[in-house]
């Protein structure tokens, strides 16, 4: 309950903001906040607020697993650093690079392997599996 | 010629038992398999060595070790990148994420 208190913000912040899904709950002393955002800022706003809580997220008491990725069948924009983004054969980064996505170029969203890697296709016809980190719902 | 014959015996008589063992065995197969189905649907999803390679690619001074779904980071990193980091880190929704880092 101590960690609710303390992350009272994140957590109000989060019911306002339309996560869906959303779920609190507390596992060993570690409070975990999971849902799905609707837009990649709604995810940035509530990580400032968590590293505002807890500056340089040292304290291990917390897991924001709040992500922001585009659902299969919509268009997603590629959201890395600078950089372009591997599409790779597989979905793995064990798996061979066969193309690349343009740093905040716009691909479609084919599935969801898991929660860590979707499959995409280019404009340009390129197909294959990319980090879901770095793709936001448009 | 009874030798033989016997020696032929012998081999029968073997290959009916295994096929008696080769039934127990199937019996218990199937109970162990009911059983660990129950385990594996109550059993907490935890986090892999390749979810976690994956997650840290793209942050070549970070050194991650994940241990009963605890995630400890150690290594160098700027404070800029601190947050990608730990979103893509926590995305995998570990029981915990140890922060050991230096911050530069």
């Amino acid at each position: 309950m101590a960690l609710q208190e303390k992350y009272k913000e994140l957590i109000d912040t989060a019911r306002k903001a339309g996560i869906s899904n959303l779920q609190v709950s507390e596992q060993n002393n570690v409070l975990h906040i999971t849902g799905e955002a609707p837009n990649a800022a709604t995810k940035d706003t509530l990580w400032d607020i968590y590293n505002k809580i807890d500056p340089d997220f040292r304290a291990g008491d917390l897991v924001l697993d709040v992500n922001a990725s585009a659902a299969p069948g919509t268009k997603a924009k590629v959201v890395t650093e600078s950089s372009n983004l591997n599409i790779r054969k597989g979905p793995g980064t064990d798996q061979p690079v066969i193309g690349k996505a343009a740093h905040h170029e716009i691909v479609t969203v084919m599935s969801k392997t898991n929660d860590q890697w979707s499959l995409i296709r280019t404009d340009n016809g390129a197909e294959g599996y990319v980090y879901s980190q770095y793709l936001a719902p448009v | 010629m009874l030798l033989i014959f016997s020696a032929g015996l012998l081999v029968l008589s073997c290959k009916g038992k295994e096929k008696e063992k080769d039934l127990n065995t199937t019996t218990n197969a199937d109970t162990m398999t009911t059983a660990d189905t129950s385990v594996i649907t109550t059993a907490p999803e935890t986090v892999t060595e390749a979810q976690l390679r994956d997650a840290t690619k793209d942050f070549p001074g970070v050194q991650a070790t994940v241990n009963n779904g605890e995630v400890t980071l150690t290594g160098t990193i700027s404070r800029e990148n601190l947050p990608r980091l730990m979103q893509s880190v926590q995305a995998l929704n570990p029981t915990k994420v140890n922060n050991n880092l230096t911050i530069k």
